[in-house]
Parts: structure tokens; sequence; C-alpha cells
């Protein structure tokens, strides 16, 4: 797999870490228990689109959101992270 | 307690040759790191484009300017402008950008070398997982990755021939020798172990 790094261009996988879900959202600091179980331990397991956080500690070492589908492998956007992207 | 004295390192060799590779210590040059603030890209462009000849461009391409002056992007934001020692460059970019940029010197931070002669596209090869084809790495081309676990930049000034290396001033003589046991067919990083 290769990821076109916004800042460095198309690179090989082994350049990059997964660094987890980018869809998940911190729940407000009086939300119930059980949404801050479900916000630390659980994870979807997509079969298709997703939205995923990759780390380019061998290149830029920027953290980038990756959209791509886990069922074809199509990568679809590859870009830095925003303000918008902070859980 | 008992003093414990380092051993004196060697000071390190600016040259090496093996057959036609060359590879060598380039002089000193003025380093400094532009990082606009938010809102003030175009001003800080515009600033070091009449100060320096250049433009902080998004490609993967170092521009050069007039002097000896160049600038490439070196990650997110941020952009290495260099130029000849004693040019006085980071105080004049300090002075220009007026608080609109972070400007900071990292001459002292960075050492370059100079990988040359038939074959140096090979010896390059075995320590970037960068693809360094001149279709896709041609002249001017930068690019930020690891030669074996050193963090460098690596910025082709001839395709094949000649290709230069920024690396962190503490980890210079590490890449060199790597480079070294590179060109003499050896395997870098395989007798350290
Ligand atoms: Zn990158």
């Amino acid at each position: 797999m290769r990821l076109t790094c916004p800042h460095c261009g198309p690179r090989g996988l082994e350049e990059f870490s997964y660094r987890g879900d980018a869809t998940v959202r911190r729940p407000s600091l009086e939300a119930p228990e059980e949404d801050w179980i479900a916000y630390v331990y659980l994870r979807d397991n997509p079969c298709g689109a997703h939205k995923e956080l990759w780390y380019h500690g061998s290149g830029c070492r920027a953290w980038l959101v990756v959209e791509r589908n886990t069922l074809t492998h199509a990568v679809h956007s590859v870009n830095a992270v925003s303000v918008e992207d902070a859980p | 307690m008992a003093e414990v004295l380092l051993p004196a390192l060697p000071v390190m060799q600016d040259r090496v040759t093996v057959g036609a590779l060359t590879l060598a210590l380039l002089p000193e040059q003025e380093i400094v790191s532009v990082r606009p603030f938010k809102g003030h890209f175009e001003a800080v462009t515009d600033t070091v484009r009449k100060a320096l000849g250049v433009m902080l461009s998004d490609s993967f391409q170092e521009e050069t300017g007039s002097g000896g002056y160049a600038a490439f992007r070196a990650g997110h934001n941020q952009w290495f402008c260099r130029g000849p020692e004693g040019g006085n460059l980071t105080a004049r970019l300090a002075t220009l950008c007026d608080g609109r940029a972070s400007v900071t010197n990292q001459t002292d931070s960075r050492v370059r070398l100079l990988l040359s002669g038939g074959g140096a596209a090979a010896i390059a090869a075995k320590l970037v997982p960068v693809d360094l084809h001149p279709s896709g790495f041609e002249t001017g081309r930068v690019a930020l990755t690891l030669a074996g676990h050193i963090p460098v930049v690596l910025i082709c000034r001839e395709p094949r021939l000649h290709y230069e290396f920024m690396v962190f001033r503490s980890l210079a003589q590490s890449l060199f020798d790597d480079i070294h046991i590179a060109m003499n067919g050896g395997i870098p990083n395989s007798e350290r172990v």
C-alpha cells in the first residue's frame, strides 16, 4: 500500500504508522460513563469507506487523515489533520 | 563519584573515495526554518521572494534564487531557506517577516553530505525507501525520509550522479559511515548489532 502524503508525495507504507480511527470524538465531561467507555475502548470495524489517522514518522512527521476503503483498499484522500479532526 | 570522561572522537573525515564514487562533507551554509503564522502565508511568501528570489512552494522541488539562496518545504507549513554562511540570513528574515512567521536558525542543527559519481543513485537507494528513478526524482527534488534509521533530507543535485543529504549534526558521522559502507558494497547497519 502507498499513501500520497500531502507534504511528501507517494510513499511506501513502511514510512507510516496507523494511529487509529479518525471518526471518534471525545464526549463532554458530563457525558455518562457508557459514552466514555465507548470512546476509550470501543471501535467499529467497518467494511467499506473509513477515515483513519496515520502518522508519517519516517517523512514529514505530520499526522494525516486518510479516507480509504477497507474492502477495496482504494485510498480516496490523504490530508493533514485540521482543527476539525481533533478528537 | 569517579569522573566519567568520554573518549575523544577523531575529527570527522571530510571526504572518502571508492572507485568512481565520492562522499564529501559540503561547506557550511546558513539554514533557517520559516513557519508562517496563520493568515500570514501570502505576506511571508512575498517577503521571502523579495529578499531571496525564491517562492515558498508547496511542490517537492527546491526553489533556487540568485546569490546562492534556496528554499524547500520541510514539512507542514514549514520551509527551510538557505544561503551562504555569513549572510546574516536569519536576522534579515526575522526583521522582514516582522512577527508574521516563526524564524529559527537551524545552521548548527544540520550537516550536508554530497554523494557523487557514477552509480550514486544505486548507493543512495540502498539507504532510502524513496524511488530515485530520474523520471520522478529529478534535479532539485526533495525528500524528507530515513536513510537506514537516520532522518535525512535527500535532495537530487543531478539524477544518477549527485545526491545531497542534509542530516542532524549529531548523526552526521553515522550517516557518513553508513554511506561509506554502502559505497564499499556492504550493508549499512549490519555490523552494528
Ligand atoms: Zn509526509
